[in-house]
Parts: structure tokens; sequence; C-alpha cells
């Protein structure tokens, strides 16, 4: 598994600009999130089938086997557009605070694009980031986490790569990048070992070399995040 | 928002109360309407899948459709465009 996680720098071009690049990275991400769901989905199906033993134990409700079948379609959907050979490991990692800074900016910069993107549209906005994070951390209080930066806002986003063990933080804001040769930035966490990379979306793209955005659909979103199989 | 981990996790109804942040008697009324999954242990307790909890529940409005259209509406919409209005 590869995760990263996305700055609001890079996150809300995805979401409004349905045909940027960073759009198709935002569908290479949602890939790897229905992959993911669909491991758990079997892995919950399996947990069910052993708690029911003794079969006196009885099970309600959806069968967790037709769930995991909604989640195999899910991703078969999607993985039929796909490239040949794509890989689904890489993961979008969120944190509630994180998700709330994306609807905090979404709210900020969305009425100077369009006057009229509403509440529901800015919402329906920050729930695609919702739906194309593979995993949600822990919540934590973003007032209580370690100084990072010189931005107590991308303290949360720092703090979410860090908890997330994050292969890459992915931001095109100044304030991350960084003048090494090699454009890379790590931040540690305190008293630990364990550090995260920031990198722009363009050094990102060069990293990623497993596969090509260019082959990527950047209208495929939607088809991720269809509500039946 | 609950986490989504990487492992399966099979809650009781207190843990799925909390983490949903709803009442307990609110997830006792989904296991009786039948609308979530879950298996009933031999005392009467209920353990839940959260992953398939989650599954069960969402819908509240059609994402696919929701995003089709809001990619209609931003379609001349560049990431440069957004960035400025980011301030970046």
């Amino acid at each position: 598994m590869r995760p990263v996680v996305l700055d609001t720098s890079v996150a809300l071009p995805a979401v409004l600009s349905p045909r940027g690049y960073r759009r198709r990275l935002l569908v290479l991400l949602a890939f790897g999130a229905l992959a993911a769901r669909r491991e758990l989905a079997h892995s919950e199906a399996q947990a069910m089938r052993t708690a029911t033993q003794p079969p006196t134990r009885e099970l309600g409700g959806p069968s967790a086997e037709t769930l995991a079948h909604h989640a195999d379609a899910r991703y078969q959907r999607l993985a039929a557009h796909m490239p040949p050979g794509c890989p689904e490991h890489w993961r979008m990692i969120g944190s509630q605070p994180l998700l709330d800074e994306y609807h905090r900016k979404l709210d900020q910069a969305g009425p100077k694009l369009d006057p009229a993107l509403d509440a529901h549209r800015i919402e329906i906005a920050s729930a695609q980031l919702q739906a194309a994070c593979a995993t949600i951390t822990d919540s934590f209080d973003p007032t209580l986490i370690p100084r990072y930066s010189t931005d107590r806002d991308d303290d949360a986003i720092i703090h979410t790569a860090l908890l997330a063990n994050a292969a890459w933080l992915i931001s095109d804001d100044r304030k991350h990048i960084s003048t090494n040769p090699d454009g890379i930035t790590e931040y540690h966490l305190p008293d630990h070992e364990r550090h995260i990379s920031a990198v722009t979306f363009s050094t990102f793209t060069d990293l990623l070399t497993d596969v090509d955005l260019d082959h990527i659909d950047p209208t495929l979103l939607a088809t991720a995040f269809a509500d039946t199989p | 928002m609950p986490s989504i981990a990487s492992q399966p996790k099979l809650l009781s109804t207190t843990q799925a109360a909390g983490l949903l942040n709803v009442s307990r008697r609110t997830v006792l009324n989904w296991i009786e309407a039948g609308k979530v999954p879950y298996v009933k242990l031999p005392g009467g307790e209920y353990r839940l899948p959260l992953s398939g909890l989650l599954a069960s529940l969402s819908g509240t409005y059609r994402l696919e459709e929701e995003i089709r259209a809001l990619d209609e509406r931003n379609a001349d919409l560049t990431d440069e465009d957004v960035q400025a209005a980011l301030g970046l």
C-alpha cells in the first residue's frame, strides 16, 4: 500500500477542475479506495461467518456477502475503464480535521470561482474527497498537535500524513515547497523516527513510475462513486 | 466521522453508536428494521461490521449524478483557476 495525503492546494483543483491533471490523480486514488473497500468487505464477510460459529448465533440485516459482492461490482466497474495493469496500491488518507479543512477552503474559494456554488454543491465537492479516502485516521484535536510549520492549519495536514505513515504529502502550496534540488521537504514527528516527505504535484508525477496519468480518464470519478452496482 | 480501518472490525451497539454519534437506541432501531448487517450473540448482544454498517447507511444523495452535474457546471475551470482562487 502506498498511502498519500493531499494538501488543499491539490485536493481542491482535483474536485473543482474536471479535466485537470489533479483530477486524474483523484481517479487513481478513488480506484485505490474501491480496492480497499472491497478487501475490507470480504474480510468482514469472513469475520461474520466466523462469528456465526456455533450456528446458534443469528445473522440479520443486509448480508455481509451481498455487501462484499456490491464492493466487488463497484471496483470492477471502474477497473474496466482504468489503464491495463493500473496499480491499486495508491491510497488517499484523510482525517476529520483534514476533511474539515477541505470543506473550509471550498467554502472560501468556491464562490470566487462560481458565485452560484451553493452550500449543497460545496457539500458534494467535499463528499468526493471523503469518498476517495481509503482510510480515515483516528480523530485528533488540531489544537493539541505539535507545531510542524508556520501555519497552524497546515499542521493538521502534516499530522494526518504522519499518523497515516504516508509515503508522500502532495502540495502545491509554496510553504511546503522545498528549495532543495530534489524538490522534497521532510517533516518529522517529534521524538519519533517517523517522517513525511512533502512534494509538489509535478514532482510526484515524476515519482509516479507505475502509471501514466495521461492514460487515466478524468471523467471516471463519477463512475467510481456510482450508488448501486 | 468514524474511522475506516483497514482491518475487519465487529462493533458492539455501544461502539457503533459512539462512532456514528447516535444513541444506542437508534442503532437498535436499525437492527430491528433490518437496515444494517449484524450478528446476534447467544446472550442477546449484537455485533456489527463497520464498513458494512457504513455501506448500509450511505446514500443520502446520489453522488454519481451530483458529480456529473458539478463537473458539467465547472467544465471550463482549470487547475490554475482553482489555485488562483486559493491565493496560490
